[in-house]
């Protein structure tokens, strides 16, 4: 899973016309980091003993704001993900502490002495909840992408 | 007399102002979608705006995309109206 939030577009500065597509970009790289999480918390609902050896913990995706300066001067190149730029970056990724529920079942290779077995704290119905959120975002910012795309195409029409 | 044409104060100078504020309310558009799903700037947000919470996000999802269409409707009218202005000049320098 890539933590690293990065805007696939471009590694100098970006022109402010084209500043709109990076922050939407963000957006969508911010979405698939969620989906990324989700998807792998589904994949480990039942995963009662990790690399550590514990259950495994879901994971959090923690997102932060990258500072907008809508007042930046025309023709001020400024790099994706740089304070004044706009968007969202990946902060990290977290582990909830939460602890998951015990399960009675003695014949369980990882049961305790009283047979019960640590499961891991994953919510089905929360990741659910999470993943129709996560999509709805994905749309919404794929959706602005697309039209900064058609104003800048119409732009070039004049 | 060219620069009433596209000096300041004349309908190109005016209706490329118009390009320039949609362009900036879709660029707000987009910082605000981007961040939708984050719990800080949504308490940010709501800061900024002195508008008690509600809960879910600050970001009105559905609002943004309105604004958005508008914003889109605004450009093309704009864009429209400058190559018909572009045009008009043009031919007033053919004769």
């Amino acid at each position: 899973m890539s933590g690293d939030g990065g805007i696939p577009i471009g590694t100098g500065g970006v022109l402010p016309p084209m500043r709109g597509l990076g922050i939407a970009a963000s957006g969508l790289s911010a979405q698939r980091a969620r989906l990324d999480a989700i998807s792998e918390n589904i994949a480990n609902a039942e995963t009662t003993r990790g690399a550590d050896g514990n259950p495994y913990r879901r994971k959090i995706v923690e997102l932060q704001e990258v500072q907008y300066d809508p007042s930046l001067p025309d023709g001020q190149a400024v790099a994706p993900g740089q304070a004044g730029y706009g968007g969202v970056s990946v902060a990290g990724v977290v582990e909830d502490p939460s602890q998951g529920q015990l399960v009675y079942d003695p014949g369980h290779p990882d049961a305790d002495a009283n047979g019960y077995v640590r499961m891991p704290n994953v919510d089905l119905n929360t990741e659910m909840v999470d993943l129709l959120q996560t999509r709805r975002l994905f749309e919404a910012n794929a959706t602005v992408f697309q039209a900064i795309k058609s104003l800048l195409q119409r732009s070039t029409q004049l | 007399m060219l620069s009433r044409l596209f000096g300041s104060g004349s309908t190109v100078a005016q209706l490329k102002e118009g390009l320039d504020a949609s362009s900036r309310a879709v660029r707000g558009i987009a910082h605000r979608v981007a961040n939708a799903g984050d719990a800080d700037f949504a308490q940010a947000l709501q800061d900024a705006q002195g508008t008690a919470g509600s809960g879910g996000g600050a970001v009105d999802i559905q609002k943004e995309m309105v604004d958005l269409a508008d914003q889109q409707v605004r450009f093309e009218t704009t864009a429209s109206l400058l190559q018909k202005t572009y045009e008009q000049i043009r031919s007033s320098i053919r004769g």
